[in-house]
């Protein structure tokens, strides 16, 4: 039954690929629906399986046994972001494929959606470092797709900047995994935690962490390393805004869970002043950023660099609790920001325009996205009882646990500014009366008029499931931070996961009566 | 060996730090390539540099060389090959709408407020 976790895998590659060969705009979007259907159908169950049975599921590709071959290995937190994922990308699915304009889907709009799903997929399931990077490289290639598709001028100017940025952040990674390797001889991720646990803390791993956390913070968008993110995320249309804001900088958070706390836990207590000193400089930065911004997208571009601060705080800590909160912080922060980014895709559609100033009176012409919009808003700020509350809770309580009051007081100021932020989107883009405005002359806005009734629905349709979701996680918050707190203890403790993956090949040498070669690391 | 090795992946990084710090397209494409190129080196190294034989199990002669760095790099060679190739196109659509190079020119357009 293992082997079945390639599935996330295989359906967006197949969907890739007949979505390619469809004839016909509506063959394709139901050839996509439905197979992100199955894909989050396959991600709940393996979420299920694992939570059920308390297991780690392993395949190794090609029989190849590990640490030799490419492992493949799912554990609670890579199922927990595989199924988060699958319901973001149903969700962008339905409202992209009805949004997006004509030429762009002509292009290869969904077929690239689905090539990047698979890449952000491997990255959760696969159990090989080296594997990791390679999925990184196959998200980017999709994101790079959908950033530019379309060919307008400013996606080509947002385009560079996102592109050189990240490739660079790559090469750092694989010298990074380049080095590794010398160091300790394996690429397998529960075969590194072995060889790393056995190592008494010498100063090549802290190095070696310390250029993981530069590759991984470029692609969270962590200070100093964010520039990219808010200079290219406004640019393409809002579907695919919508599923970068929600993914793809978590991506980088989840290669920073797997390599500083599972791979290399002793290296954290070196490096935790830099990396919490990241953290605030993280949450300060997104904020007065958004506090500054006028145009609805690039508020919330700069929210997701002020989160992602928040998000690091919770794993600097180096504890359970911390570990718990950062978890169930991501979880909240995915659904919500993709929400938020794919109402304010439809906000500008109503009004034509991209500037808050130009907006107002939404409440009257869409009450019912007025209300979601309050609802998501009001969770991303934190206010009880949402999701929101209940994550900066635990991060702030971990705080102050870890003793950090001078980092929980700035989460707190940080909390503060985003409610003002966030409110400004609410008065500027909903509560003011109407105002007259000359068009934009550079917006490329949802073209509402062209849908019929059942597609208006259906473009809200997604953003009512996760705000469901949001409030979900409020009103059982006790159920779900348990959940949370699972996930951090199961991937602190390491054995399981090393057992299962590396379980045959311990017997084997245990049967011969030798140990496993280690590799001794270059120290005199 | 190893040193010779080690100075030019220096070189490399060098060179390529001071092309990303130029403003020209094509001079931070160079960069790019040279950052990735110094990385490659670097894995090579990694392998442990000696006279070995092939890593293949039939010829039965011991010591193999090591054949994972190997793999490393030619994966890491396809991937920056694809990226080159996106960026070249890039860098052309940029002169294409542009007509010039320099990065400095790059202004965003942005709506006059008000």
């Amino acid at each position: 039954m293992d082997r079945f976790i390639v599935l996330p895998l295989l359906i967006p590659l197949t969907t890739a690929i007949l979505a390619m060969i469809a004839p016909g705009r509506v063959p394709r979007r139901w050839v996509v629906r439905t197979a992100l259907t199955l894909n989050l159908a396959a991600a709940l169950w393996i979420f299920a399986t694992i939570l059920r049975d308390n297991t780690v599921l392993v395949t190794n590709a090609g029989a190849w046994p590990a640490p030799y071959g490419i492992t493949l290995a799912v554990d609670e937190l890579s199922a927990l972001m595989l199924t988060i994922t699958a319901v973001l990308a149903l969700g962008v699915g339905i409202f992209g494929d009805i949004t997006i304009d004509i030429t762009r889907e002509r292009f290869g709009f969904l077929p690239i959606l689905n090539f990047m799903l698979m890449g952000i997929n491997l990255a959760f399931i696969t159990g090989d470092i080296f594997n990791l990077y390679v999925a990184f490289e196959v998200m980017l290639t999709g994101s790079f797709g959908l950033l530019v598709l379309g060919d307008r001028d400013n996606q080509i100017k947002g385009g560079i900047k996102y592109m050189i940025i990240n490739l660079m952040s790559s090469t750092i990674f694989l010298l990074a995994i380049g080095l590794t390797y010398g160091v300790l001889g394996t690429l397998n991720m529960a075969h590194l935690a072995e060889r790393a646990a056995d190592v008494e803390s010498p100063g090549i791993l802290t190095i070696l962490a310390a250029m993981y956390l530069v590759g991984f913070s470029i692609k969270a968008a962590a200070v100093p390393f964010f520039f990219w993110l808010p200079a290219s995320y406004h640019t393409p249309p809002a579907a695919v805004t919508a599923i970068f804001g929600g993914i793809l900088t978590k991506v980088g958070i989840y290669g920073m869970l797997r390599v500083h706390v599972f791979i290399f836990p002793n290296e954290m207590q070196h490096l935790q002043w830099l990396w919490l000193l990241m953290a605030g400089a993280t949450m300060l930065v997104g904020v007065t950023g958004a506090l500054y911004q006028r145009e609805i997208r690039r508020v919330f571009s700069f929210l997701i660099i002020s989160h992602v601060g928040y998000i690091m705080m919770g794993i600097g800590f180096d504890s359970r609790v911390g570990l718990a909160a950062a978890i169930f912080y991501m979880a909240h922060h995915m659904i919500v920001k993709t929400a938020l980014f794919m109402m304010a895709g439809i906000l500008e559609g109503i009004h034509k325009a991209k500037d808050l100033h130009r907006m107002g009176g939404t409440v009257n012409r869409a009450p019912v996205l007025s209300v979601l919009f309050f609802i998501a808003a009001m969770a991303l700020s934190g206010i009880p009882p949402l999701s929101g509350f209940f994550a900066k809770f635990a991060l702030l309580s971990a705080a102050f646990s870890a003793e950090q009051y001078i980092l929980g007081g700035i989460s707190l100021i940080v909390s503060l500014l985003t409610i003002i932020a966030v409110y400004r989107v609410w008065h500027e883009g909903f509560w003011k009366p109407a105002v007259d405005h000359i068009l934009d002359p550079f917006i490329e806005e949802i073209v509402l008029e062209r849908l019929d009734n059942v597609q208006r629905r259906l473009i809200v349709a997604p953003s009512v499931v996760l705000v469901g979701l949001a409030i979900g996680m409020g009103l059982f918050a006790n159920a779900s931070y348990e959940l949370a707190d699972r996930i951090a203890g199961q991937l602190l403790d390491r054995t399981r996961y090393v057992d299962a993956v590396l379980g045959d090949y311990q017997e084997e040498f245990e049967a011969e009566n030798t140990l496993p070669p280690t590799f001794q690391v270059g120290r005199e | 060996m190893n040193f010779v090795l080690a100075l030019t992946v220096g070189v490399l990084f060098g060179v390529s730090t001071y092309f990303l710090l130029k403003r020209s397209v094509v001079k931070l494409l160079l960069g790019v390539l040279m950052l990735s190129y110094g990385t490659e080196l670097l894995i090579f190294m990694m392998g442990d540099l000696s006279e070995r034989n092939m890593p293949i199990l039939e010829l039965g002669e011991e010591p193999f060389a090591d054949p994972i760095p190997q793999a490393l790099i030619l994966t890491a060679i396809v991937i920056g090959f694809g990226f080159t190739a996106f960026t070249l196109m890039l860098a052309y659509r940029f002169y294409f709408d542009l007509r010039t190079e320099d990065l400095d020119q790059m202004v965003e357009e942005t709506e006059v407020h008000g």
